[in-house]
């Protein structure tokens, strides 16, 4: 264990820590059908607000409109998630959801607006493969037909016992946020949907 | 032919060529250990009939002889158990158990073997086993029925399940949506696929058979656009499957039609394998969501009631002419069939053609049909007007009586002849399958001309189409698949386009069958051999007669009554025959009497399928905080609290529990103790109103809390009842940072979203839970500062600069935390947050500071321990939703002045201040090292005769090491009043434990130890 | 299994969803004297009816906001989702509505602020 030296310094632990990578082959000799990684530290900020807090989002975003429901934008290597009227989920760079943070509050000065950090409450995945959408559908109740639910669209709902909200960033990637705590169950419950796939779980 | 033969018999009835079956592929499988033959392609039933094999079970009640009746899903009779050890799965219809290289199958129902049944006595005792048999004679005297019914189901019973509980096979669930459903792949089936695919729909086509094509597949007398139907098939499918928005399901058995459009399916997936890959599922659960389903389900035919009806080597006409046609076997060389339709003439045409002979007994007497040409052109011995009115042999079929009968064919008319015989192949004519229609609440109507129900109008976005629409012939059910599938791709709101129905060739079949339901045989009601309806459930036309003249009139209480048309056939070939001869002892029409509901599942859907892989770890997710991984390093022992994982106490070496507890609890009050809190809720609460949202939902005032200021708050519902507690800290104006129970977590933050978005939208409030992203220390005692200073704390630490009931951010070695200063130990005490990713350092460096200052980790049960000491609740413990804040004696709690709160009408209600009511107090024992246990019952008057007059009960219980003795909890009657009495807590065992009323605070009640 | 239409997220499976009972029960202002039966009016009494039933439902696992429904008990048919605070707008809602022996209770009616005190109740709190 470590000493009580004041050196302890960033990252810290992510959620996933310490968890082994585990693959098991597609059966059919290509490539497995589900990746999945953790999108360690990635920043994630809860916004709450009405329109009036669009000229803050664009000046700390860069989004020029706020998502429309079940919508995801997305600028650079940031996504502003929608997850019900007047409720957003911004996921950024790691280490800058502080400075978003502090920024946005000051931009929402005067109006009926809050911004709540839940990097670390939260647990981000990205998830690729060519099956990734049958082994979500065996979890998940969404329409995940490539069409329905197409890149750019985003859910909160249920993959089988825990909360999910989804973020269809291309025909077959996601980015799959869940509980912290909820993690290792959500890793398990794929890696074992994607099992006649072929999947890798890799840290 | 002895058991365990090693070489396989021959099948000696297997045609030489035709059928769907692949001859190069031989397939060995074991019937009650005698090893067979059989092909790729066949079922299990048609490689036992290609064995000659048509004895395969005994009956459900009365132990009779059984054989193979039908050739898919409606087979009452054969029901078989395969697998061995814990993968045998009993009950499968043998008409529907693909065969694979070694599969292994034992009949069921029988002792000590099939041939030689113990059990068949009951037949001989059948007059004691009438209709409602087991209701009259085992209900009396009601206490007994446990035994009677262990003893019945033994001897009944069907199946028996696999030898082992732990299934090691794999199942799977998945969800799917489509635009168009498509339950069944015959041939209404797959044109209303072709009419819904063409137009670009979303499709699923389940089948349960393994190749789509349904009865196409057993006729040998039809062409499609000029060639096989199998052929055609083929060239339908592959056009389907070239498709990306079409799902090929088949193996599929479309089980549940539920409300919109949703419906749960069951794949065998591996089922039908011999190696079953162990990266598959064994079988899916499909779970459907369609916004337009065709139910093309086809139709059953029915059997006719006659006596003798049941013997094996009696079938069902298409099923026979599916084994000639299909399978290549033919099942008897002598064969009588027995018809009210012209059904039975095709079949007869193809047993001729396969090679055996066939007599045509039909019951009409004018019959007028090219088949009929056709059946005598061939040379077929017809007998119009005749009946079989009794079947005889041993275990199987032998000889028939065949007497003339009158035009509606309730009277024998003349002596009988008698035939031998090796195969009876009855038709009564079809009922259409309208069980999921029915499911889905579709309504029926009875056709006077086809004498059956078939769907008149539906209750789901749904279509019927083809034999299952009562629509009867190849050519009609392709016209009517193709209607349906074109009206559900409309209703899609997508082009149907223009399709055609091929062309078909098929004999020229009238589908009117004569109504002719219990067959007489020239004795007396109720004599001479049974005539079965329901053949599963042993269900005869006496039974359903004798149940009217009970007294039973509606079908719903003759079907509970005789146990017709239950269990997992529903009533499959049985329902319209049943239907009609209690209509018919009723003196009323069919319609009139209506029909059962036919419930889910169509067929059994195996649990596994239904349990999917919530199993084991998956069934339900385990939380872990971030520093689990030290409290399982250092031995600590878990709790569950809801879906957390808690450490309950860190035992060393050689310590039993209430040692490792005594010790952890003793640290906290003289050195240091230090908790993982992290699972407490936690949520966020900012807007303009969030002080007045507050006001609003805890008892006490919230409006001049100042910032950076705590306050304890208590929760109730609108009755008044206490339903959860916590520390609320001002972080600004118009910021508050909430905690709640562990447990409690969630349905807090519902609750406030609740009150929120339904009662008081005009708040300006914002919610959010940021329980995961805090993680929590709590380190509690007299050297809690001493270790924070060595641990590097940036913040001065005396009460005056840091006061109780605040909080502070500050760093410690450098990392940002969030310090408040509460206590529910009593002791000087500080819940250090960080952000969670350093939640496992944080809980390191403490450990490492405090190694010199006695620190010691605490679990939940030390934490328990400390609280009551002081005398704190525990929601969920002390309280059961029944407690109101003044029965816990924090009437301090309430506020006065405050305008509303949530609870505050409900408790100025009368009955809250009643005196009686039960109330919060401690207990010491009078053996101060006896500890109560938990949940004990308290009374005043020890020697009192029961049942005793309770006052209440024990809801906390510890031994305090700090006190020196035991401590107790209680929730009792009028508890405040009997203060300085003594209580009496009878145990089990008949001792009675002596205890005082106290107030329930043991140690430090002035609050001196909380500054350190 | 109902699919219900969430009116923010669009159609979702049931699961996702919990009911939350009876709609349209206005609670009585503590402000208001109100005896104990009128009051259990409000905090006990709840409807079951065989038919159109309107109730609260919330997106639970989506997106957490409440909203009402008019839903036949026996067919399981969803008539209406409207949002919460607002009526029926459906004739059959509007007279389910309305046909509630609920219109006519004290409590309903200690719902409103109490016009004698409406001035001042706003302000005091403690």
């Amino acid at each position: 264990m470590a000493d009580a030296s004041p050196q302890i310094r960033l990252p810290g632990r992510n959620a996933l820590s310490g968890r082994p990578a585990i693959t098991h082959a597609n059966q059919d000799g290509g490539k497995p059908g589900l990746v999945i990684e953790e999108l360690v530290h990635l920043g994630k900020l809860n916004i709450r607000g009405a329109a009036d807090i669009l000229p803050g989002i664009t000046a700390q975003t860069g989004c020029q409109s706020l998502p429309e429901n079940n919508r995801f934008v997305t600028i650079g290597e940031r996504h502003l998630a929608w997850l019900g009227p007047d409720e957003y989920l911004l996921l950024c760079e790691a280490g800058r959801e502080d400075e978003i943070q502090t920024r946005l509050r000051q931009d929402f000065e005067g109006i009926h607006a809050a911004v709540t950090n839940v990097t670390d409450g939260l647990c981000a995945l990205g998830i690729r493969g060519g099956s990734v959408r049958k082994v979500l559908a065996k979890g998940c109740a969404l329409d995940l037909h490539e069409e329905v639910f197409a890149a750019g669209q985003c859910a909160q709902s249920l993959l089988s016992h825990a909360g999910i909200t989804l973020l269809a960033t291309g025909e077959t990637r996601f980015v799959l946020v869940c509980r912290t705590s909820f993690a290792p169950y959500v890793v398990d419950w794929l890696v074992d949907a994607a099992l006649e796939y072929g999947v890798s779980y890799r840290t | 032919m002895g058991f365990f033969s090693k070489t396989p018999a021959p099948q000696i009835v297997r045609l030489a060529t035709g059928g769907r079956v692949n001859r190069t592929k031989p397939l060995t499988f074991t019937f009650d250990g005698k090893t067979c033959q059989g092909f790729a392609g066949d079922t299990l039933a048609s490689a036992l009939l290609a064995n000659n094999i048509h004895l395969v079970g005994r009956s459900f009640k009365y132990h009779r002889p059984r054989g193979i009746m039908a050739a898919g899903a409606e087979e009452p009779n054969a029901l078989v158990r395969v697998g061995r050890g814990n993968l045998a799965e009993p009950n499968l219809r043998a008409s529907q158990v693909e065969l694979y290289d070694g599969l292994y199958a034992e009949s069921q129902n029988r002792f000590p073997s099939l041939k030689a049944d113990v059990g068949a006595v009951n037949s001989l005792m059948s007059r004691f086993f009438p209709a409602g048999f087991y209701y009259k004679t085992f209900m009396w005297p009601a206490s007994m029925w446990m035994t009677y019914e262990h003893v019945i189901r033994r001897a009944a019973g069907l199946g028996r399940v696999a030898d082992d509980h732990d299934d090691p096979d794999r199942y799977e669930k998945t969800n799917a949506h489509c635009d168009i459903l498509i339950a069944g792949g015959g041939a209404a089936g797959l044109m209303a696929a072709l009419a819904a695919a063409r137009s670009g729909a979303r499709v699923i086509l389940a089948d349960e058979q393994n190749e789509f094509g349904g009865w196409m597949l057993a006729e040998g007398d039809v062409t499609i656009e000029g060639g096989s139907p199998a052929d055609w098939v083929a060239g339908i499918i592959a056009e389907l499957a070239a498709m990306p928005d079409v799902t090929l399901l088949p193996r599929t058995t479309v089980f549940g039609y539920m409300d919109h459009n949703y419906l749960t399916l069951t794949e065998r997936v591996t089922d039908h394998l011999a190696v079953r890959p162990s990266h598959l599922p064994r079988q899916r659960m499909w779970k459907v969501r369609a916004r337009q389903v065709v139910l093309a389900q086809g139709a059953h035919e029915r059997p006719l009631v006659f006596s003798g009806n049941d013997l094996p080597g009696v079938m069902l006409s298409g099923a026979v002419r599916t084994f000639i046609n299909r399978y290549g076997v033919v099942p008897g060389n002598r064969c009588v069939v027995f018809t009210n339709n012209d059904d039975g003439y095709r079949t007869a045409l193809s047993l001729q053609q396969g090679g055996a002979e066939a007599v045509i007994v039909d019951l009409r007497h004018e019959v007028r049909s090219a088949l009929i040409k056709m059946a005598k052109e061939a040379g077929i011995c017809i007998m119009t007007g005749h009946a079989v009115t009794i079947a005889s042999g041993t275990q199987r079929i032998a000889r028939v009586e065949i007497s003339p009968v009158n035009e509606d064919a309730t009277r024998v008319l003349d002596d009988p002849v008698h035939m031998d015989c090796d195969l009876l192949a009855m038709s009564g004519g079809l009922s259409p399958a309208v069980h999921l229609h029915s499911q889905a609440r579709g309504k029926l109507a009875w056709d006077e001309e086809l004498l059956c129900f078939k769907p008149k109008s539906v209750h789901e976005a749904c279509f019927n189409a083809g034999a299952c629409n009562g629509v009867f012939g190849l050519a009609k059910a392709m016209a009517d698949g193709l209607k349906a599938g074109a009206a559900a791709v409309r209703a899609c709101g997508l082009d149907a386009g223009d399709h055609l129905p091929p062309v078909v060739t098929a004999p020229p079949q009238n589908w009117r069958p004569m109504p002719a339901w219990k067959i007489p045989n020239g004795q007396p009601e109720g004599e001479g051999p049974k005539a079965f309806v329901d053949f599963q459930n042993d269900v005869t036309a006496s039974d359903v007669k004798l149940a009217v003249r009970e007294g039973y009139q509606s079908v719903e209480h003759v079907k509970r009554y005789t146990t017709l048309g239950m269990a997992t056939d529903q009533g499959k070939t049985s329902n319209i025959n049943g239907l009609a001869i209690l209509a018919d002892a009723l003196g009323d029409e069919i319609p009139n009497v209506g029909t059962t509901t036919f419930r889910m599942p169509y067929t059994p859907a195996n649990f596994g399928a239904i349990a999917g892989r919530d199993i084991g770890n998956l069934f339900d997710p385990t939380r872990l905080t971030r520093m689990d991984d030290w409290h399982r390093a250092h031995g600590a022992t878990f709790e569950h609290v809801g879906q957390w994982m808690r450490a309950w106490y860190y035992p060393q070496t050689g310590e039993s529990m209430q040692e490792a507890v005594n010790r952890e609890v003793l640290a906290a009050r003289t050195t240091a103790g230090l908790l993982d809190a992290s699972t407490l809720g936690k949520i966020d609460i900012q807007g303009p109103d969030a002080a007045e949202f507050l006001n609003r939902i805890y008892t006490n005032g919230w409006l001049k809390l100042g910032i950076g200021k705590c306050r304890y708050g208590l929760m109730l519902k609108d009755d008044g009842m206490v339903m959860d507690d916590g520390v609320t800290t001002r972080l600004g104006e118009n910021h508050f940072h909430m905690t709640t129970t562990t447990g409690g977590a969630a349905g807090v933050l519902d609750w406030l979203e609740e009150w929120q978005q339904t009662e008081w939208p005009d708040l300006k409030v914002y919610l959010t839970s940021v329980t995961e992203e805090w993680s929590v220390a709590t380190l509690s005692g007299p050297n809690a500062s001493k270790i924070l200073k060595a641990a590097g704390i940036d913040i001065s630490l005396d009460p005056a600069d840091f006061p109780f009931m605040s909080m502070q951010d500050a760093h410690i070695a450098g990392l940002p935390v969030r310090i408040f200063r509460i206590s529910f130990t009593g002791e000087l005490s500080f819940e250090i947050n960080i952000r969670a990713r350093h939640g496992l350092a944080l809980w390191q460096l403490l450990m490492n500071a405090g190694r010199d200052h006695g620190i010691t980790p605490y679990g939940t049960e030390a934490m328990h321990v400390l609280r009551a000491e002081k005398g704190f609740i525990i929601v969920g413990q002390e309280t059961d939703g029944s407690v109101t804040p003044h029965d816990l004696g924090m009437d301090w709690i309430v506020s006065k002045t405050k305008p509303d709160f949530i609870g505050k009408r409900a408790l100025a209600r009368a009955s809250m201040s009643d005196d009686n009511r039960k109330q919060l107090v401690g207990l010491v024992t009078r053996d101060r090292k006896r500890v109560i246990p938990e949940g004990a019952h308290a009374v005043l008057e020890p020697n009192q005769p029961m049942p005793m007059e309770m006052l209440g009960q024990v809801t906390s219980s510890y031994y305090s090491p700090n006190v020196g003795g035991s401590i107790a909890m209680a929730m009792l009657k009028g508890g405040r009043s009997l203060k300085g009495g003594t209580v009496y807590l009878p145990m089990l065992d008949g001792d009675m434990i002596e205890a005082d009323v106290v107030d329930p605070i043991f140690f430090d009640p002035n609050g001196d130890r909380i500054n350190g | 299994m109902l699919l219900i239409n969430c009116p923010h997220c669009g159609p979702r499976e049931e699961s996702e969803f919990s009911c939350g009972g009876e709609a349209h029960i206005a609670r009585p202002l503590a402000e208001n004297t109100l005896t104990d039966a009128a009051f259990a009016d409000y905090l006990f009494l709840r409807d079951n009816p065989k038919g159109l039933f309107l109730e609260r439902w919330r997106h639970a696992a989506g997106c957490r906001r409440w909203f009402n429904m008019a839903r036949d008990t026996v067919t399981h048919e969803i008539i209406e989702i409207y949002p919460m605070g607002s009526l029926p707008k459906t004739k059959a809602g509007k007279v389910a509505h309305a046909a509630s022996w609920r219109r006519e209770t004290a409590a309903e009616a200690a719902a409103k602020p109490a016009k004698a005190k409406a001035p001042r109740a706003k302000k005091e709190n403690g």
